[in-house]
């Protein structure tokens, strides 16, 4: 037995150390199982003191490390691809602070997304980036994926919602980023390390921005007979300069899913695409509003637009759109989720090109996606024990990433480069870029120790 | 420098930007604190200040990035200013496609140009930072410059969604993209965006944009004590209503704001669709009823006007010390009242801004004379500030103070356990400290 | 690989979990343990390894997480994938069952296969504990620190399943509530299952539902020879035992002309819903378990599905609700109860934080692994505590042993009640 696992039982004790391979096996994915690679131990910290402690442990005997929440990350973020420690951090699961006169709280990173929006509910308030995984996913990996969801389209990403951040640097120092409430001064490394997919440190406090619940909500359902038709109608609502809070598109594949599982919320199953597109903020710009889009829909070919009739009918279609990924499980074996964004004026022209590559690699796909601002989820449907559909579904995603940033687009609007995408970073960034990038980490992170092996390329010689 | 150097160095930047855009020696305009550059250039393209930067880091120069120069003195006092790189020539808006809501703009593009381009499309970049008329777009995300709107639609580098730099050694890369989402690589814009100019020079900026509202309308709550003025704005912070700006100010600010109003004051700005303005206009007259204050409404051009001249304040009042509160929303009338305390007797003209709902409070005033002790006065109630807000998270910045002040604070007070990160970024990014050395924090 | 046999027909199901981890945050052991392991998800990584024969059947890892399962079922109520969690976990279970055996195992077992089957039996069992949790001394043993702990705490629940004390919530002995008028003359006609350890130990319970039936006009039909569902013995992988006695309970109730088979125990309840299911395989059965199963309701589903008739007197309390796992997950059975509790007349109703959620009970959880099952139940009342109710109602039995023994050992005032009870008090 290594040294280390000693000391670090020593500091969590015998039981919370995993190191018996059976029991590391469920920790060799995360929700993209395709990428596995076991981890040499699981701990479970239950405090900031003891994640110091195996972080000091790990950095004297130069083992790798990384943190994991909830394992929902679909980009193969929290697996251990050079083995090494997993720091769970799901125990750390407490909201330590709500303070309402100053619209914030402050959490552990275990806390789950939904769980700390449901504890500020009855006073009024929520937590804005609402990931679909929000029922699942903690806010340690929001705030390392810089996670979005479809509100985000108007009230902006993990980054915007992050008031401070509590980190053990890879050394086992602390630093406090951000003011948890104040400004700070300096650099803004807040907003830096937030979106660093866990290879800066390992955040053990949160503070979070509280958000307001609007005065009045209104969701729409619009119904397309094609997906053109949908897609146009999308660009139209943007550069008519109306915000929704989602704009959200689901095609008919996924719609089928949908209405199949325990989430069915009464979607058209012959409708070629719907969008359910929402407005928040004052009844009476929001009434407003919702006939202009209406409008919009119409004229751009929408066979019909509903309106929610009440809460239950509302929550019902988002639980819905947030089951969908899931439940297009139903119809395969295996699901590639794919992340792309584009400029949200190309979509027209995009979406009808990424059916056409699926097609022609003989692949199925449904598309369900933040469409208000471009980030489309390609969810290609395969069998891994198939290898010939396995290459091809990586072919056809290699084309879709070089379409998606031929029109102007990037890689990943919420998912993370992680292991998946490392590949593709070339597409966007010259050498250059990925040279910066590479400065940035080794300041956090010197030895290469934090999650290895994520988000930048290895070249040969130098790492980035 | 020696003579003929500088003669050396005056004909390789005459040979990259030619000889109408160098001037040797600086003019006084140009002059940031009591620093006098030894050159000024005008670069046209990121070409241009790509080879200033190859330059200037072979010979181991010093450069200062500028956009209007409206914030040359936000900072401390500068090590060595060689040659200051002003961005003025570099104008242009590159890309703007309504339908996609961003656009891309050379770092020297004015903000109200911008906003001009993009009114007929009722787009805008809600950005009001100080003399709003003045700024580049470039400098205010190098600044991360706000104004009262950062209540509402958060600070400019909310809205960075891609960069061009060029590095100091002249080397360009490009952070983010053109896309409103992004988490490819790590987020560098959030590493450039109010870095004042000391990582790498801004060339190229892209931004989100919003909606323009359909209209607009102004609330004043005025009153001679700041208590129900204080009410007023917690109530509305708390309710459904959603101003784009919550702003308190006190007397001195008034009388140049409104001459007619010379009161205490809070002032609230309603962006939104028409009739949602005149619902929350509604909202908190009758809000202004309840406390027995008494209100003002302003509209349209009239309200806009008065968010103009508050942009303008400190010039109006020939402000020649500015400092930025940032505390806990719930202690902004307290953090301001400590500010009144300490400087009250030092400072003439003495103005406040506060804005409730972000914690943000600026204070400004006229040293009434530049003698020692008045001096040391400043000072001491500049410390005395910091040390007492510390314990509650708050911080204290000196935006703008004359050079014997800032030889005698770091106008950015302390860092604190980050500050090892932030040396270690600043080596990694300009390794020969050619990038507006000194101006940042700790000096960096 | 000779092993996984049960398994090998689910291996479909197995593969239908997409990994997405949306189940995480609804499972109880992984809400307090924070492991992978003892998450849904991670169960199904292990039992999908030894499908793939990655893993042994023999695996420690194996045995101790697929233990630790409460069998709850909140991970099939969020999965949007459709992963059948229930019948891959009994389906593991039947394979782990006939692989690895502990000496304690092997006595749960004995009692699973040849007391559970048999009302007769379970009779004689139950009769000296009915007896002595009425006993004073019982109730000082179990305070006291005699005991050894396992024996300690069945004396606990078992002294749980005694009716709470206080005479305004017990109802008068033989009291026969008259029909409505409008219920009388409907005729309906239900067929009561009555549960072996319910009918041993919950007879108040019992006796309410059918007060409350007859008081809706049902004429109620309690067929004696009817044996346990099986549930324990599924839930435990002995699923040829269970599907002995689903047969016999087919057999039994297809006497009855009974619209509706009513159940008010969550647990059993799920268990006959299922033989349809259970006896798929089986030629003769298989229809016959799917009608019997169709015919199955809770109380409270059916009592709102012909139209639910309070009595009028006012209970005057504030009352919140716990859901049963197997009534609300694998029954799916979740407005009901609360819209038969909301219609209590004198209620104040206050909602339960994580009411969805397992208090540990998880039929015989709390016996095997206590430590775990006091963790949940302490969150429980620590939620509970917050709703200030004078009582809460939750409609299975094993949950109204466990609750009511937290309660009283934690101090609490609050009463334990099947929503039955006190609707059946309503009734003058
Ligand atoms: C069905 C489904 C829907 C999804 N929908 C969305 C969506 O709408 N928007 C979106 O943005 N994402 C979405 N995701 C992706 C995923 O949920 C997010 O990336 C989420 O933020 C991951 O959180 P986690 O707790 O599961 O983190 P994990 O997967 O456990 O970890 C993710 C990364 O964060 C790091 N990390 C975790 N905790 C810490 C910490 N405390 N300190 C430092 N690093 C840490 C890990 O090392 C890893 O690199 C979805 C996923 C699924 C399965
Ligand atoms: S929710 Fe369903 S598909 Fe997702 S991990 Fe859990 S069991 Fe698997
Ligand atoms: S049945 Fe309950 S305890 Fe078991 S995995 Fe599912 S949710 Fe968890």
């Amino acid at each position: 037995m290594a040294s280390w696992i000693a000391e670090l039982q020593e500091i969590v004790g015998r039981e919370d150390v995993l190191t018996d391979p059976e029991r590391l096996l469920a920790y060799e994915c995360d929700g993209l199982s395709i990428h596995k690679h076991p981890p040499a131990a699981v701990v479970f910290p239950e405090s900031a003191e003891e994640v110091v402690g195996i972080v000091k442990v790990l950095w004297r005997h130069r083992v790798p490390f990384l943190a994991r929440g909830a394992g929902t990350g679909l980009s193969g973020g929290a697996v251990a691809v050079e083995g090494g420690v997993i720091l769970e951090l799901a125990r750390m699961n407490h909201i330590l602070e709500i303070d309402y006169a100053n619209r914030l709280a402050v959490v552990e990173p275990g806390v789950i997304n939904l769980m700390l929006t449901r504890a500020v509910a009855d006073a009024g308030y929520f937590y804005a980036p609402d990931p679909s995984s929000q029922m699942a996913c903690t806010l340690g990996g929001n705030v390392a994926e810089n996670a979005g969801g479809p509100h985000c389209l108007k009230y902006g990403m993990t980054v915007h919602h992050v008031l401070g951040l509590d980190v053990v640097l890879p050394n086992g120092e602390v630093v406090t980023l951000g003011g948890h409430g104040t400004d700070a001064v300096g650099y803004d490394l807040l907003g830096l390390f937030v979106g660093s997919e866990g290879t800066f440190g390992i955040v053990t406090k949160i503070t979070v921005r509280l958000t307001r619940q609007p005065q009045a909500v209104k969701t729409l359902l619009a119904d397309f007979l094609s997906v053109e038709d949908t897609s146009r109608a999308v660009s139209a609502i943007i550069a008519a300069g109306i915000l929704p809070s989602a704009l959200e598109m689901m095609d008919r594949a996924t719609i089928e899913a949908v209405e199949a599982s325990v989430y069915a919320a009464g979607l058209p199953t012959d409708a070629a695409a719907v969008l359910l597109i929402e407005l928040d903020g004052l009844a009476a710009s929001v009434e407003h509003e919702a006939e202009r889009i209406v409008e919009l829909c119409r004229t751009n070919g929408a066979r019909q637009v509903i309106v929610a009739r009440d809460e239950a009918e509302r929550a019902r279609l988002w639980a819905g759109r947030k089951g969908a990924f899931g439940a297009l499980g139903r119809i395969s074996p295996d699901l590639m989720v794919q992340d792309a964004v584009i400029p949200r004026s190309t979509l027209p022209e995009v979406l009808p090109e990424v059916y056409r590559i699926a097609a022609r690699y003989g692949l199925r796909m449904a598309n369900v996606f933040h469409a208000g601002d471009g980030n489309l989820h390609p969810n290609i449907c395969f069998d891994g024990r198939d290898s010939d559909e396995v290459r091809r579904v990586k072919e056809a995603c290699r084309e879709i990433m070089e379409l998606c940033v031929r029109v102007g687009g990037t890689l990943t609007g919420e998912h993370g480069i992680g292991l998946d995408k490392i590949a593709y970073m070339p597409l966007v960034f010259t050498d250059d870029d990925l040279e910066a990038m590479a400065r940035v980490r080794a300041v956090f992170d010197p030895e290469g120790l934090c999650n290895p092996g994520k988000v930048l390329p290895v070249r040969r010689c130098r790492a980035f | 420098m020696t003579l003929q150097g500088a003669d050396r160095i005056e004909q390789e930047l005459v040979s990259i930007v030619g000889e109408a855009n160098v001037l040797r020696p600086a003019p006084e305009a140009y002059a940031i604190d009591d620093r006098h550059p030894s050159f000024v250039v005008f670069p046209g393209t990121s070409e241009e200040v790509a080879a200033i930067l190859r330059l200037a880091h072979a010979q181991e120069l010093a450069v200062v990035p500028m956009g209007s120069g409206r914030r040359l003195s936000f900072g401390n006092l500068l090590e060595r200013a060689d040659i200051l790189l002003s961005t003025r020539r570099m104008t242009r808006i590159l890309e703007y496609e309504p339908a996609d809501l961003t656009a891309s703009v050379e770092a020297g593009c004015a903000l109200e140009a911008f906003n001009r381009a993009a009114l007929p499309h009722r787009q805008w970049l809600p950005f009001d930072p100080p003399d709003a008329n003045r700024a580049t777009l470039g400098g205010i995300a190098a600044a991360d410059d706000f104004g009262p709107l950062r209540h509402g639609y958060g600070r400019p580098r909310d809205s960075v969604i891609g960069l061009e730099v060029v590095q100091a050694d002249g080397t360009r890369i490009r952070a983010g993209g053109r896309v409103v989402k992004n988490v490819t690589g790590y987020d560098l814009n959030k590493l450039f965006v109010g870095s004042f100019g000391t990582l790498g020079v801004l060339v190229r900026v892209h931004f989100k944009l919003r909606p323009y509202p359909e209209a607009e309308a102004t609330s004043l709550f005025l009153d001679s004590e700041w208590e129900r003025l204080e009410s007023g704005a917690r109530q509305i912070l708390q309710s459904e209503l959603l101003p784009a700006a919550l702003v308190l100010a006190n007397e001195e600010a008034m009388s140049a704001l409104l001459p007619d109003y010379p009161r205490k004051a809070l002032l609230a700005r309603f962006l939104e669709m028409a009739p949602a303005v005149v619902y929350q206009v509604e909202r908190v007259k009758a809000l202004a009823r309840s406390l027995s204050l008494e209100f003002v409404e302003l509209r349209d051009e009239a309200s806009r006007s008065i968010w103009e001249k508050l942009g303008r304040l400190h010039r109006l009042l020939s402000t020649d010390l500015r400092l930025r509160l940032s505390v806990l929303p719930a202690r902004t009338v307290e953090a301001f009242c400590a500010g009144e305390r300490a400087l009250g007797e030092t400072l003439a003209r003495l103005h406040i801004l506060a804005q409730p709902g972000t914690g943000i409070v600026h204070i400004g005033g006229k040293l009434p004379i530049e003698d020692e002790p008045t001096l040391s006065l400043v000072v001491q109630a500049i410390r005395h500030l910091r040390t007492m807000w510390a314990a509650h998270r708050g911080r204290v910045i000196v935006e703008h103070a004359p050079p014997e002040i800032k030889r005698r604070v770091d106008v950015w007070g302390e860092v604190g356990a980050s500050l090892p990160l932030m040396r270690a970024l600043k080596h990694a990014f300009d390794p020969k400290r050619i990038l507006s050395p000194g101006r940042f924090v700790a000096g960096l | 690989m000779a092993v996984a046999r049960a398994l090998a027909h689910e291996a479909e199901k197995l593969l239908a979990c997409i990994h997405c981890g949306l189940c995480l945050s609804a499972c109880p052991t992984y809400l307090q343990l924070g492991d992978e392991n003892d998450s849904p998800r991670g169960r199904l990584y292990l039992m999908r390894a030894v499908a793939e024969g990655r893993l042994p059947m023999t695996s420690e890892a194996l045995a101790r997480h697929i233990d630790l399962c409460l069998g709850c079922r909140a991970c099939e109520t969020v999965c949007p994938s459709g992963v059948r969690y229930g019948r891959v976990l009994e389906a593991m279970r039947a394979d782990l069952a006939r692989e690895r055996l502990t000496l304690g195992q092997r006595g749960a077992r004995f009692l699973l296969n040849h007391v559970f089957t048999s009302p007769m039996r379970l009779r004689w069992i139950f009769a000296p504990t009915r007896w002595l949790r009425r006993r004073p001394f019982a109730r000082r043993l179990a305070e006291g620190g005699l005991l050894p702990a396992r024996l300690k705490l069945a004396l606990e629940l078992l002294l749980a399943t005694s009716p709470e004390a206080d005479s305004i919530f017990t109802l008068p002995r033989e009291r026969r509530p008259s029909p409505s008028a409008s219920a009388r003359g409907e005729g309906r006609r239900v067929a009561f299952f009555a549960g072996c350890v319910a009918r041993e130990l919950f007879e108040q319970t019992n006796r309410a539902t059918k007060e409350v039936l007859m008081a809706h006009g049902c004429e109620v039909e309690d067929p004696p020879d009817q044996v346990c569902c099986g549930a324990l013995h599924a839930h435990a992988g002995e699923l040829e035992t269970a599907r002995a006695l689903a047969r016999r309970n087919v057999r039994v109730f297809e006497r009855c002309a009974a619209e509706a088979l009513v159940v008010n125990v969550a647990g059993c309840g799920a268990m006959l819903k299922e033989y349809g299911e259970l006896l798929a395989g089986d030629p003769e059965y298989a229809e016959r378990a799917r009608a019997f199963a169709a015919r199955v309701r809770d109380i409270s589903e059916y009592l709102i599905e012909i139209g639910l008739r309070p009595g009028s007197r006012p209970v005057g309390l504030t009352v919140t609700y716990d859901a049963p796992c197997h009534l609300h997950h694998a029954q799916r059975v979740t407005t009901a109860p609360l819209e038969l509790i909301r219609r209590i007349p004198g209620i104040t109703f206050v909602p339960l934080v994580e009411s969805e959620i397992c208090c540990g009970s998880a039929g015989i959880y709390n016996l095997r692994h206590p430590e775990l099952a006091d963790r949940l139940l302490h969150r429980k009342l620590e939620h509970l505590r917050r709703t200030g109710a004078d009582v809460v109602l939750t409609g299975n039995a094993g949950c109204l042993m466990h609750l009511r023994r937290g309660v009283r050992r934690a101090g609490l005032s609050i009463r334990v009640m099947h929503p039955i009870e006190l609707l059946a008090l309503t009734y003058e």
